[in-house]
């Protein structure tokens, strides 16, 4: 069907072009038949990459990525309009089949183990998440161990193979928490021990001493070969700056211990920690610490009272302003919430309201994430070569009153606006 | 048939069931419609000898000295369900470790017990005990003949690559974890992963949704392992990669509530050429559930005779005794079940049922089944 219509409207379009119009927008459009997995996205403004704007522009679709931006004045009939289009949107905390099954608690420490192993992409709410606009997601273990294991960046539509959804090209992440979480399910063993919960940590103390004792002990193991233990490579890799480390820390002591565990390990010789906090709410009171040990952040959801996750930490609307003018690498998720409200359009609308510029909310959501995960030559921006996610609005876009109104996944058309 | 020629022969029939000087009865019985090896037969004749099948067809030449049971309906061979419960209780698993690979179902098969009688009575001849899910690795699957005997030691070996293997307090708690046990299970040099991944043992696989099948599969793949897939009610729309694994699949027992694209796997399984077999989660489930589930899976689109095959013979070869029991074919033991009509139509009722060429359950000169108890109320 699109390869006829367009075919049409190639025909119709090359008579209807204004004679002082230059000649070689009419030959590219002319000579290439349309694809049969070809999309033409026609939007009042294209916002393709840093701040800048195409107005009155189309975006070319094929083969799943994007085949170029022009001028849009002969755009066909039939291509899907929207008054914006930006790339897809990136979550680094979605949270998606985080459930317990994904992550093996019977030790602690964990750094080998794969999400991917226990993801479902049938899962209907991949498709409900991909609708909101978000395209790429980290996905990560649940944060009931230390140290979970590896993270898995994917595409939130597509086939249901894994490794099709896979993005190739990302960094490895090892995933792990400083905090109540980790502890929260053992109990000391003076209780009847009836299963292995009967164990340490039981305080955010304890979740600090396996931290730096798991270091610690990987790299002694590099000496002293006895002494390996499951997961140490994937530590080891991880001093050496070949893993993207991700800790969740919520309240200002656990980001602390973050960073001071990255700049221990530096002093000891161990290595540089390529450090990303997750859901980092109390990380606008320690802006310099952060800036000077080049840790990003990622920021939970707004809330209207402030108070998020298990420590209640403290959220103000204009943390992501206070970090970003410190210098700190920001980015905005849902942290698995499935309301309304914590989309990340809507997340970036707070963040703006909290005192963030349009173009630094974009890029909280799409470029900055890219970087993080390594994979800005293939997502973030709306650029030729690059693959094509795009999100459409009805208006500019994390307005409230703007809305998604279509998402494009690899060239799929996953929420069609008509 | 008069009925004064039918009470003839059933007084011959009680006065000549020992009448060869073997091992167990010979007798013929004439059916309308014999399902054999893919092949209904009308009006053929299968001759037993000494508890085997001897021969099939249309023009079988029965001895004199043996009595010729003449049936106005169909012949089946008896019904195979690949994972039941029957007699088990609660020794079907250990649960003090999760994996415990050469654990053997038949040390806690039952010949006598009471659930035994009722899968005769529905005319399930075989079942495939199968160890209780909670285990990655509980042991190894029997085949057993109800009343009868052990068919088969270490049939299958059960590997559970669902959420039913994992835990929330013991080792594994997770997927990731789980894998990575198996992973070490199947690097073993001896013993029965050995085996499984040399071909010599075949392997029962569980899994939950398409997305634990296809972790399965993979894995499957990935060790060389064959057998059978089970569990996973949408495993038709996994069935290119089933077929490319060389697995079968379990298809799940019929239960009010089945969704259709549970219903629609068998018929897209059957078209990719994947062998398959079902389940009946007796005694949780009654034993006619066996072919009330065929019955279901041709109403939403099975080919009847692929339906009857999956609940003789195809189970049979998937459990590895396809040349004992499952077929209607000389050398096979004589383990029949004569309707009233087709196997797979839910209107149909059972006559008799044989074991090795005893009648265990029915009369086939009765045109109703005359209640010997009450039944009860329910």
């Amino acid at each position: 069907m699109w390869s006829t219509l367009a075919a049409l409207a190639l025909a119709a379009a090359t008579p209807a072009l204004p004679a002082e119009d230059p000649a070689p927008r009419a030959e590219d459009v002319a000579q290439e038949p349309a694809a049969a997995d070809s999309l033409t996205i026609h939007a009042e403004r294209v916002y393709t990459t840093g701040g800048e704007v195409m107005t009155d522009a189309v975006v070319e679709v094929s083969g799943g990525k994007i085949a170029g931006v022009r001028p849009g004045r002969s755009a066909p009939r039939d291509a899907v309009r929207a008054a914006a289009v930006t790339a897809g949107m990136i979550d680094l905390s979605a949270r998606l089949n985080t459930r317990f099954y994904s992550v093996e608690q019977a030790v602690e420490v964990q750094p080998h183990l794969d999400v991917a192993d226990s993801l479902d992409l049938y899962d209907p709410e991949w498709r409900r998440v991909a609708r909101t606009g978000v395209t790429t997601v980290l996905v990560n273990p649940f944060d009931r161990n230390v140290i979970g294991g590896h993270g898995a960046v994917l595409k939130t539509a597509g086939q249901d193979d894994l490794g099709a959804r896979l993005v190739e090209g990302a960094k490895t992440v090892i995933r792990g928490a400083i905090g109540t979480e980790p502890s929260a399910g053992n109990h000391p063993a003076f209780r009847r021990p009836t299963d292995f919960y009967s164990r340490r940590p039981t305080t955010r103390m304890g979740v600090e001493w396996e931290w730096r004792k798991a270091f610690f002990d990987a790299v002694a193991a590099q000496r002293l070969p006895e002494r390996e233990f499951p997961g140490a490579d994937e530590l080891r890799a991880a001093l050496a700056g070949e893993r993207l480390l991700m800790i969740q820390a919520w309240a200002t002591q656990d980001i602390r211990t973050a960073v001071y565990l990255k700049e221990e390990m530096v002093r000891e010789g161990f290595g540089e920690l390529d450090l990303v906090i997750d859901a980092a709410a109390e990380a606008w009171r320690e802006p310099a610490l952060l800036a000077r040990s080049s840790t990003a952040v990622v920021l939970p959801p707004f809330d209207d009272d402030g108070r998020v996750g298990p420590d209640d930490a403290f959220l103000p609307w204009n943390a992501a302003r206070v970090l970003v003018d410190a210098g700190v690498t920001v980015c905005l998720s849902s942290h698995g919430s499935t309301g309304a409200e914590s989309t990340l359009d809507r997340q970036a609308g707070l963040a703006m309201r909290g005192g963030l510029s349009f173009e630094q909310a974009l890029a909280a959501v799409t470029t900055d994430p890219a970087r993080i995960l390594g994979v800005e030559d293939r997502v973030g921006t709306v650029e030729a070569g690059k693959d094509a996610d795009l999100v459409l609005w009805n208006g500019r876009p994390f307005e409230p009153t703007s809305r998604v109104i279509g998402v494009v996944v690899g060239g799929e058309l996953v929420l069609d606006p008509r | 048939m008069p009925t004064s020629m039918r009470t003839t022969l059933t007084a011959l029939c009680l006065l000549a069931a020992p009448a060869a000087a073997g091992e167990g009865p010979s007798f013929a019985i004439r059916a309308a419609r014999v399902h054999a090896d893919g092949n209904t037969l009308e009006n053929a004749v299968v001759l037993v000898r000494d508890g085997e099948i001897a021969e099939v067809g249309t023009d079988v030449a029965v001895p004199e000295e043996l009595v010729t049971v003449e049936h106005d309906g169909d012949l089946s061979a008896g019904l195979v369900a690949l994972r039941d419960y029957s007699g088990i209780e609660g020794e079907g698993r250990d649960s003090t470790r999760s994996v415990l690979a050469s654990a053997d179902l038949a040390h806690a098969f039952d010949p006598d017990h009471s659930d035994m009688q009722r899968l005769i009575e529905e005319g399930v001849t075989t079942v495939v005990l199968v160890p209780r899910s909670g285990s990655l690795v509980g042991g190894q699957c029997a085949v057993v003949k109800p009343g009868a005997r052990v068919l088969r030691r270490n049939a299958l070996l059960h590997v559970d690559l669902g959420s039913s293997a994992l835990s929330s307090n013991s080792f594994p708690t997770s997927y990731a974890g789980a894998l990575e046990e198996l992973e070490r299970c199947f690097a073993k040099t001896e013993g029965p992963f050995a085996d499984a991944r040399a071909g010599s043992l075949k392997t029962l696989l569980q899994a939950g949704d398409r997305a634990e099948a296809a972790r399965a599969i993979a894995f499957a793949r990935q060790h060389g392992l064959k057998g059978v897939l089970a569990g996973a009610g949408r495993a038709g729309e996994l069935a290119e990669d089933l077929a490319a694994a060389g697995l079968g699949v379990v298809l799940e027992p019929f239960r009010p509530g089945t969704s259709r694209h549970v219903l629609a796997s068998a018929a897209r399984l059957a078209d990719a050429g994947v062998p398959i077999a079902f389940a009946l989660d007796a005694p949780g489930d009654h034993p006619a559930t066996l072919r009330l589930t065929a019955a279901a899976y041709v109403r939403a689109g099975l080919d009847p005779e692929a339906a009857r095959r999956a609940m003789t013979s195809g189970a049979a070869e998937l459990a590895g005794v396809g040349d004992e029991v499952g077929s209607v074919r000389p050398g096979c033991d004589a383990d029949l079940v004569l309707w009233s009509g087709d196997p797979v139509d839910p209107g149909s009722r059972i006559v008799a049922v044989y074991v090795d060429g005893e009648l265990v359950h029915g009369d086939p000169t009765k045109e109703k089944d005359e209640e010997d108890d009450d039944g009860g109320d329910e």
